[in-house]
């Protein structure tokens, strides 16, 4: 790393104080949930909080796990990259989230139906082996879309407090985070998931609310988008231009928004453990804004930071942006490096340790419920099903714990050793496309269609794993072989914008639904199928 | 142009707006849901004590 870059980033204003104001929040994190791990006396309750979320705490454990430290910074990214066009993506989250609120969309049924995850559903539905294969696929799909969660959230941290993101301060703070999460998450379960949730929303909230006016009133409402106008043209408003988004992008962010609030595990696990379906739909109706927040919020940072270096930060100018663009090299920085250098400058002392101890807390309640999610998955609907004899509910809550720890330990090697070239939010959307392309037939179609069948099941299950080839490391070698073997040679650069990831989420979604319609209806289930599968699952309460 | 950039201007200004109300919200009547969730994980752990289970 270069001087410059070092210089870059040691010009922050964060100081002893802000040091102090972080080491407390994440204190009092931790022993709330060491103080409330004796409500997790059974796995109901530490999957599930016992089912007894009410609708303010729902909303408020929905967005402090949906708005994420990831979140804040892919989004920022975005942002950065895109300007104020990135905003069509938060409204497309907010109208889809409001849309399942109003109707009840798949979350109103499945939770009517009692289950804990999405699996346990698939065997009521469609059979044991659909929920063996759903959970393999769900977790792969899902341990993969957390990869990089850790590092990116640990560069914010570097990059905010004017650590040296060479050598070991990266690896330190991946390191030191996670064993942070993984301590109150092992020992709480939900219960302590969720009751940090709450606190880390109110923390998240203020801090929200604060750094978009600090950064408005210093750069100056009218300045921010007379400088975008200026610097991205119309590209920078309009979304349906070719260029960082168009009209296909615009389609798969549809998509994405939907299956983000309705088929994604941990928002679909914060429904299940709603008190009721009519809480359900009021959770999702109140989250519309989270979930437009969540986005936009972010992106306006981003942009501000963006303006920022553009118009007040000269010396970042040529760390940031390459001089001439066609020329196909990269900048010195990642933009992601733009919205900590940006806070770190431009916010006073004492309100960067509030914003840094908000985006920790973004970080680790996202961290917490995913690891929670995953591992609870794999325990309760790969290894319990597989086994003959049945586990024990202190063996369950035992192994899941376990799993806490071995995932933990995968993301911190991912986020070391993994170096794809995708921006992160596509990463994100093509890695979970993994297991929600397979996840939105089989939901949509279970709950909706009754001629669904285990067959038409399994089969979507894998087709959507087809969506792995939309991940730059896999598509690049992909592309580039098809076309030695028609004989072409081709670049990498070439092969990598040669289809889009949003173009392959696309076919991968439109080939699972198609899958699954044409085997369940080449392969119907025998009469009273349904029926057998839901007298030989498990019903409400037996399971855990 | 003009048109997309007063659409985002509006979008942006009701979303922060709607977003600092729902948080004020939030964070007075989830403070309550706590108590009741609290007071009712402790009400079955009370019961399972109670009643232990025949395995």
């Amino acid at each position: 790393m270069s001087e410059k870059v070092q210089q870059a980033i040691n010009q922050t204003n964060f100081t002893t104080l802000d040091w102090g104001i972080v080491v407390c929040y994440l204190l009092i994190s931790v022993v709330i949930g060491l103080l409330v791990k004796k409500y997790a006396s059974n796995m109901a309750a530490y999957i599930g909080a016992g089912r007894g979320v009410g609708t303010w705490l729902g909303i408020a454990t929905m967005t402090g796990t949906e708005l994420g430290l990831i979140t804040v910074m892919y989004s920022a990214e975005k942002g950065f990259n895109g300007g104020f066009a990135a905003f069509h993506i938060a409204v497309l989250a907010g109208v889809v989230t409001f849309f399942v609120g109003l109707t009840g969309f798949i979350v109103a049924p499945l939770r009517a139906q009692g289950v804990l995850t999405i699996p346990e559903y698939y065997e009521r539905r469609y059979g044991r082996r659909t929920r063996i294969l759903g959970g393999c696929v769900l977790a792969f799909g899902g341990i993969l879309n957390m990869g990089l969660f850790l590092k990116i959230g640990s560069m914010f941290i570097v990059g905010i407090t004017g650590l040296s993101p060479d050598g070991y301060a990266l690896p330190l703070v991946m390191t030191g985070l996670l064993s942070l999460v993984l301590v109150y998450t092992v020992l709480g379960g939900m219960i302590s998931v969720i009751i940090t949730d709450y606190i880390q929303f109110v923390v998240l909230s203020v801090g929200i609310v604060l750094t978009t006016f600090w950064g408005i009133q210093q750069l100056g409402w009218n300045n921010i988008f007379e400088t975008i106008v200026q610097e991205k043209q119309e590209a920078g408003f309009n979304p349906f231009m070719e260029g960082e988004f168009g009209t296909e992008y615009v389609v798969w962010m549809a998509f994405t928004g939907l299956i983000g609030c309705a088929v994604w595990p941990t928002a679909v696990a914060r429904a299940l453990a709603m008190e009721s379906t009519t809480a359900v739909k009021r959770q999702y109706r109140w989250s519309s804004i989270s979930f437009t927040i969540r986005f936009m919020i972010p992106y306006f940072w981003g942009i501000c930071a963006f303006v920022f270096i553009v118009t007040q930060a000269p010396d970042l100018q040529e760390l940031f942006f390459v001089a001439d663009p066609g020329a196909n090299a990269k900048p010195e920085l990642s933009p992601l490096y733009a919205l900590p250098i940006y806070l770190g400058r431009l916010l006073p002392a004492g309100l960067i340790g509030i914003i840094s101890a908000a985006m920790i807390a973004a970080f680790m309640s996202t961290h917490d419920s995913y690891l929670l999610c995953w591992s609870s998955v794999i325990t309760q609907d790969i290894i319990a099903p597989l086994r003959r004899k049945p586990l024990s509910v202190e063996h369950r809550v035992l192994l899941t714990r376990i799993l806490i720890v071995v995932i933990g330990l995968y993301i911190l090697a991912w986020g070391l050793f993994y170096e794809g070239g995708d921006a992160i939010w596509d990463y994100m959307a093509i890695t979970g496309a993994i297991y929600f392309t397979g996840a939105f037939a089989l939901l949509a179609g279970g709950l909706y269609w009754n001629r669904a069948s285990s067959w038409g099941a399994n089969a979507a299950l894998v087709a959507g794993a087809s969506a792995i080839f939309g991940l730059e490391p896999v598509r690049v070698p992909t592309v580039q072989i098809v076309a030695r073997l028609l004989g072409h040679k081709m670049e990498n650069r070439v092969a990598a914008d040669f289809f889009s990831s949003a173009q392959i989420g696309i076919a991968s979604v439109i080939l699972t639904c198609v899958v699954f319609v044409v085997v369940s209806l080449m392969f119907p289930d025998p009469p009273g199928a349904n029926d057998l599968h839901s007298a030989e699952s498990p019903q409400e309460g037996e399971s855990v | 142009m003009s048109a997309w950039i007063l659409f985002w201007k509006i979008i942006f200004v009701l979303t922060l707006a709607v977003f600092i109300q729902m948080a004020v919200l939030v964070s007075w009547f989830g403070a309550a849901d706590i108590r009741r969730l609290l007071d009712r994980l402790k009400g079955d752990d009370e019961t399972a004590d109670e009643h232990p289970s025949s395995d």
